[in-house]
């Protein structure tokens, strides 16, 4: 049993921190802390330089233009970019492209994955529909099959990137027949294609996310990921990326430094927040959690390592982690005081506006990419084997 | 002992909320945040019309001198219709201060205009190290020619450029001796810088610049005033303590109709155990929060030995249990939930700004640890 990175991942660490010290420019962090999760013209440059060195795929194999490194690797990459508080929660490299190379065919790995590498394809997910959020077996978006191809019609909504992406990676029933999910199908097909339709809402904390109206949108059979009708169990493996991914811990340990680094600066008569036993108790308390969380986040990657697709331990560190991020905001604001209220780009704003940012976030961690509760369920009926309920 | 309010109370608990559900509905409240406004006047004039904002002042001024539990009812209201109103800063804190601080000439002339909701106070008493500059001097009095001179800065003023006075806390130039003044933010010398706040809308750094004041607008000086603000607000943290009870119970509601109607698996999601159980103890929390904040406002009232611990406990309580409340309702209403066009958000901002409020959590958690 060996804890540490080996020399050779402690090397790429360093590349890639100088890599990060040369490319990532002050402009560069003040777009994205105002465009929120889609990147603007700096970011979209910058993401074609990683593109160009091959560290969108880290962990993919060479023949689709991947390094062919570990997942151990991929993740110092991502820890590594949000130490530069370079959030890039972009779930068609961390999630679709990995579900891709587990499951889709030979034609479309080549056809996809080259291109997610440069840059060219963002992939959106539609799974949820005004009916169809946790039992998304219930989806009523319906892929007709007609001649060589299939016709779409329905609603999807929350896919967020639709306004900006260029494909959809799509949740629909091809067998109407058949059992709820033993009818469902994947497939992957570009937005512009005649009748869809995007319209926006906005979230609570003033983000973009929208609706998609499908109305007999044509898309060709090679479209579909995987067999017809096995949709559900394509989305079961992508969702267990897509866990990996959300429940990151270094943005959480990120902002717990800062907090601590915060609570440290000398405050009236001198004596600094960190001064107080009942501000010490609190921050050792997160401390233990987001140590529990990196250990949690270290297992994960080093189960995909070993092949695995992590299944209870995904479920687990997306429990663990959206929670965490929640209190540690929440509590983190109520020891700063009032001026944790402040939003970015207000006076006198502490840590940037991150923790009251996280504050507002933390609601969706809970419930997106599968609510707690479903993955609670995970854990017991998939992961300890109890019965269902 | 009597844990229900008497058919009086009721009736006027009644009253202000069903004149909150017509005149203060969520769509108001988003009103005043999408375009950063204090509550219009005319909605306040009509609360006076109804005697509300003379409630907790004495009869010789135009007040009522109602009973705290009354008064609580109407906060706890307040707090239910996710308060758009500046009634806690301005009645419970400046003008509850007014009465506690003034001269008989100074109470003569400003809390009528008050009670009849023509004259708008807020408080400015904030200040702490992170939000100076370095080597900045607290806000300051200066004796000068014919007056007084006030200098320094105050942050977390909430809707300074809508009201009439400021009271701000300074210290006398020399002396260092604590002293409250009304200032007018339109006079001479003031600054109002915007803060934007993830909760309150209409939030104001204010400096003042050698502003030039009047003799009666010094409210009171002397080495108690300090002890005597804190004592203001922790009577305000305990009747907003009642506030977040009743935003709590609402949003605790919200939460109960959708897990009955929203469903999935075929079934309402209130069926499933996970959302009964969260329900469950949100419910618990509920219910007791609200208790400890009527507790701690009776003995408030009737000026009992450790009243102020029993303070303590209901701010902490039914602060958190609010900001918890929401959070759980989130969990229930899903991505429903979280989209700007629907209400819960409101709730879940005003339950932060009522905690950070009275200064906020940890003075409160650090007194109990010391009486403990
Ligand atoms: C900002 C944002 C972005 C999003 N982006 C996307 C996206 O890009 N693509 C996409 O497809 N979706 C997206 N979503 C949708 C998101 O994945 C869903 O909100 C989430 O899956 C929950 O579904 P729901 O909102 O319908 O809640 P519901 O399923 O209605 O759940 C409501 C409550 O009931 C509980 N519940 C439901 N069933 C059970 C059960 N069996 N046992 C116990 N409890 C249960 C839930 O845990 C939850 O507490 C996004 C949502 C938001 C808010």
């Amino acid at each position: 049993m060996d804890f540490c990175f080996s020399p050779e991942q402690e090397q790429f660490r360093q590349e890639i921190r100088q890599f990060l010290a040369d490319n990532v420019t002050d402009a560069l962090r003040e777009e994205i802390a105002v465009s929120g999760h889609s990147p603007g013209p700096l970011g979209k440059a910058f993401l074609r330089l990683l593109g160009e060195k091959g560290w969108l795929g880290i962990g993919w194999p060479r023949e689709y233009g991947g390094q062919g490194r570990s997942m151990i690797e991929q993740s110092i990459f991502y820890h590594e970019l949000d130490l530069q508080d370079i959030h890039y929660g972009n779930l068609t490299i961390t999630s679709l492209a990995m579900t891709l190379i587990k499951l889709a065919s030979e034609a479309q790995k080549r056809e996809y994955l080259p291109r997610i590498l440069k840059g060219e394809l963002e992939i959106c997910l539609g799974y949820t529909e005004p009916g169809a959020g946790s039992d998304l077996a219930s989806v009523a978006t319906r892929a007709v099959k007609e001649g060589d191809g299939y016709v779409v019609t329905g609603q999807k909504v929350f896919t967020t990137g639709a306004h900006y992406a260029s494909h959809i990676w799509l949740l629909a029933r091809t067998d109407p027949t058949a059992p709820r999910h033993k009818g469902l199908s994947v497939f992957i097909f570009p937005l512009d294609t005649p009748g869809v339709t995007v319209r926006p809402i906005y979230t609570m904390e003033g983000i973009r996310t929208n609706e998609v109206f499908l109305d007999q949108v044509r898309i060709p059979a090679s479209a579909m990921i995987g067999a017809p009708n096995t949709g559900f169990y394509t989305i079961a493996v992508a969702l267990d990326f897509e866990r990996v991914f959300i429940g990151k811990y270094t943005k959480i340990r990120r902002n717990f430094e800062a907090l601590v680094r915060c609570c440290k600066e000398p405050g009236d008569d001198g004596r600094s927040l960190y001064d107080d036993p009942v501000v010490q108790d609190q921050l050792v308390r997160l401390h233990i959690d987001v140590e529990r969380l990196r250990l949690l986040c270290t297992k994960t990657a080093w189960l995909i390592d070993q092949g695995k697709v992590p299944n209870a331990e995904a479920s687990a560190q997306k429990v663990l982690a959206s929670e965490l991020e929640q209190r540690l905001a929440d509590e983190g604001m109520r020891i700063l005081g009032p001026r944790a209220l402040l939003e970015y780009g207000s006076p006198h704003v502490p840590m940037q506006g991150y923790l009251a940012q996280s504050w507002l976030l933390a609601p969706m961690m809970k419930f997106g990419g599968g609510t707690n509760e479903i993955q609670r369920d995970i854990i017991a009926q998939r992961g300890l084997g109890l019965p269902r309920g | 002992m009597e844990l229900d309010f008497t058919p009086e109370q009721q009736q006027i608990k009644d009253a202000v909320r069903r004149f909150l559900s017509r005149e203060c509905p969520p769509s108001l409240v988003r009103r005043m945040r999408e375009e950063r406004i204090a509550l219009p006047r005319d909605i306040w004039r009509r609360m006076a019309e109804l005697g509300w904002l003379g409630l907790p002042f004495d009869e010789s001024y135009g007040g009522s001198g109602g009973d705290w539990v009354t008064l609580a009812a109407l906060v706890e209201e307040l707090g239910r219709a996710c308060d758009p109103t500046p009634f806690a800063d301005c009645v419970l804190t400046c003008g509850w201060l007014l009465q506690d601080l003034g001269s008989e000439a100074q109470k003569q002339r400003w809390l009528p205009p008050l009670i009849e909701g023509e004259l708008m106070l807020s408080l400015a008493s904030h200040e702490e190290q992170a939000l100076r500059d370095a080597g900045e001097p607290p806000t300051t009095l200066r004796k000068g020619d014919g007056g007084l001179r006030l200098s320094g800065r105050k942050g977390f003023v909430e809707n300074a450029a809508d009201a009439d006075f400021l009271l701000v806390s300074a210290v006398m130039d020399g002396t260092g001796e604590p002293c409250l003044v009304m200032v007018a933010p339109r006079a001479e010398g003031v600054e109002l810088i915007a803060l934007h706040s993830l909760a309150h809308p209409n939030l104001y750094e204010v400096g003042f610049r050698d502003v030039a004041l009047a003799p009666d607008q010094l409210l009171a000086r002397g080495p108690d005033l300090p002890a005597r603000l804190t004592a203001a607000l922790d009577r305000t943290a305990a009747f907003q303590s009642a506030a977040a009870a009743g935003g709590a119970r609402r949003v605790l509601e919200m939460a109960l109709d959708y897990a009955k109607e929203r469903q999935q698996f075929g079934k309402p999601i209130g069926s499933f155990q996970a959302v009964q159980h969260l329900l469950a103890n949100a419910w618990s929390e509920v219910e007791t929060a609200w208790l400890a904040a009527y507790e701690a406002i009776t003995h408030l009232e009737a000026d009992l030995p450790g009243a102020a611990d029993k303070v303590a406990v209901a701010k902490c309580a039914s602060n958190e249990t609010f900001v918890r409340t929401c959070f759980s309702a989130h969990q229930v209403f899903g991505g429903m939930g979280y989209m700007w066009e629907t209400d819960l958000h409101l709730w879940t901002r005003k339950a932060k700004e009522i905690e950070m409020a009275c200064g906020g959590i940890y003075p409160y958690r650090r007194r109990l640890a010391a009486s403990l």
